[in-house]
């Protein structure tokens, strides 16, 4: 599957600009399918290693989000209305 | 023709599920039969409340008046309206930025109300009493697991394209926006980044690669994208992998406003703060006759002078020519919640035109207004000599977009138009106070004038004669 997955994307990198007549929408629904799996794969792979972080006391499960690199992003609380400042 | 009972609001009619429409002066939105349960969803599944709350989406009422299209119409509402509508282009760096993240902070939210952004228009987004918000209320549909993001290409080149152009390669790209209104071409974007920027995950996929990815696939249809169902599905987790991906991407992304020319103009500026306190004093005292509903401070720098109005709870837009002096005063009012106070970016010389289609989509800054009242501050000498524009013609302008005008009038002996005149010839033998007085004179009544002490300056009160000229 991860396979299947690069080599689409090397066939993207390498895809020539042949055609002249535009639509945008087909390209983007098509590389959001493979972000979109890659970022399952890797949400996925890092739940499972916190998980075994855990598993052998490594970590406590409040410092989960401290180095993980896909939740980093800012904070999606939505219930508080400070939360939505950057 | 047929004549209408109400006027449609231009810029509202690609969505098939509702539109926006004014009557007696009042703002509506029709949802059509074809966006009931987007709506019903909205607000049956706790996600509009959740928005609301956060402040995160334009607040409206279900209101009883006729629809405009009485054929389509499922029901009528009311939402808000914002004072004064402020395009992407006009934006800050910093305000673009709070703009996108607040997109993403939305479709984050809706995806956990089983509800998906099914757009991602930069102009859906408004600052509304100092925050950033949702104001396209049927933006929001029903999501099923495995479908794609369709406004995934939009918030890229509404968003990302921008963002990054303006963050790596130029500033002044920002203006990009306003060629383009579908948001930078990803390709152009591509090409406009440097190269290490290919070394970056998130604009490696999101941008290069987003781009190479629809020159390659243009024309096909194998995804079926009208229907919002991919060839290959995308799944929930891998929807939010894409959301929080972008989000971290945004937040990365950095602009410092220095080295501009006007950075530190009120160091360099010959007020000595006697001068300062004391010009400050007779705006105040203007303002308190005008007492104004709106005002237009133009070239209003990092916004101190608009403050004396935005403080007093007087909704303000602060213009400015500057990005980095909107983008100081962006900063200041968010880091001290004001809600009065609306910095932009505008070049006086070449402003916002009226784009889009049939020139209505979104509006020029003079069909924005007219206003109550604009401040001219220490701007004339910039429109009058560095640009060469005649004062009756200054004159004119003014009195196309405002009732009441507080101006200043900045000599030839001050030291700033000294420094204007330093290396180029004196072609303008009328200015000076009398010629000011007697171009004004033609649109405008003078008011009051007073003499700004300290200075060489002279402010002046102009109160415009009828209606808007222009």
């Amino acid at each position: 599957m991860k396979w299947k997955i690069f080599a689409l994307s090397l066939l993207l990198v390498a895809a020539p600009s042949a055609h002249a007549y535009l639509d945008p929408g087909s390209g983007s629904a098509i590389l959001q399918g493979i972000i979109g799996a890659l970022a399952a794969i890797g949400i996925t792979l890092k739940l499972y290693w916190h998980r075994i972080l855990r598993f052998l006391g490594i970590r406590k499960a409040s410092n989960l989000q401290e180095d993980d690199e896909t939740a980093k992003a800012p904070s999606t609380d939505t219930s508080q209305p400070g939360s939505s400042r950057d | 023709m047929k004549s209408r009972s109400y006027t449609p609001v231009h810029g509202s009619f690609r969505d098939p599920e509702g539109f926006m429409f004014e009557r007696d002066g009042v703002l509506y939105r029709q949802v059509n039969r074809a966006g009931r349960e987007s709506y019903r969803q909205l607000m049956d599944s706790g996600l509009y409340k959740s928005l609301r709350r956060s402040g995160l989406i334009i607040p409206h009422e279900e209101v009883d008046v006729p629809p405009a299209e009485p054929e389509n119409a499922e029901l009528v509402i009311a939402p808000e309206r914002v004072p004064f509508m402020s395009w992407p282009f006009e934006w800050s760096f910093g305000q673009l930025k709070h703009a996108a993240l607040t997109t993403l902070k939305i479709q984050r939210a809706a995806i956990d109300h089983g509800m998906i952004l099914k757009d991602a228009s930069a102009y859906n987004i408004q600052y509304h009493e100092g925050r950033a918000l949702l104001i396209d209320t049927l933006s929001l549909g029903r999501y099923t697991e495995g479908q794609i993001w369709e406004g995934y290409r939009q918030f890229c080149q509404h968003f990302l394209a921008p963002l990054s152009v303006m963050a790596r390669t130029d500033i002044r790209l920002g203006q990009l926006q306003r060629a383009f209104l579908d948001g930078i071409p990803l390709d152009l974007a591509s090409r406009l980044l440097p190269r290490v920027t290919w070394f970056r995950p998130g604009m490696l996929m999101h941008l290069h690669l987003h781009a190479r990815a629809q020159l390659a696939h243009a024309g096909s249809s194998d995804t079926g994208t009208g229907s919002g169902k991919s060839a290959r599905p995308l799944s929930r987790t891998g929807l939010i992998g894409i959301v929080e991906g972008l989000q971290k991407l945004v937040a990365s992304l950095d602009w410092e406003p220095a080295g501009t020319e006007w950075a530190d103009y009120y160091q360099a500026t010959n007020y000595s703060s006697d001068a300062f306190a004391a010009k400050s004093g007779v705006i105040d005292e203007f303002l308190d006759q005008i007492q104004p509903a709106q005002v237009w401070d133009l070239g209003a720098n990092t916004g101190h002078f608009s403050r004396l109005a935005s403080k007093r709870g007087i909704p303000t837009v602060a213009f400015d020519i500057d990005p980095a002096a909107v983008e100081v005063n962006f900063r200041q009012a968010k880091e001290n919640n004001e809600t009065g106070i609306l910095p932009l970016v505008l070049d006086l010389t070449n402003p916002s035109p009226s784009i889009g289609w049939a020139c209505r989509e979104r509006d020029s800054i003079i069909r924005r207004g007219p206003t109550d009242c604009v401040m001219a501050l220490a701007l004339i000498h910039h429109l009058a000599i560095s640009n060469n524009v005649p004062l009756v013609q200054a004159a004119e302008f003014f009195a196309g977009i405002c009732a009441n005008l507080i101006i200043e009038f900045v000599p030839k002996n001050d030291s700033q138009v000294q420094r204007l005149l330093r290396t180029r010839k004196d072609i303008f033998p009328h200015y000076d106070e009398a010629g000011f007085e007697h171009a004004f004179s033609e649109y405008f009544e003078i008011r009051q004038t007073r003499r700004v002490e300290g200075s060489e300056r002279t402010l002046y009160w102009l109160q415009r004669r009828g209606d808007p000229g222009v």
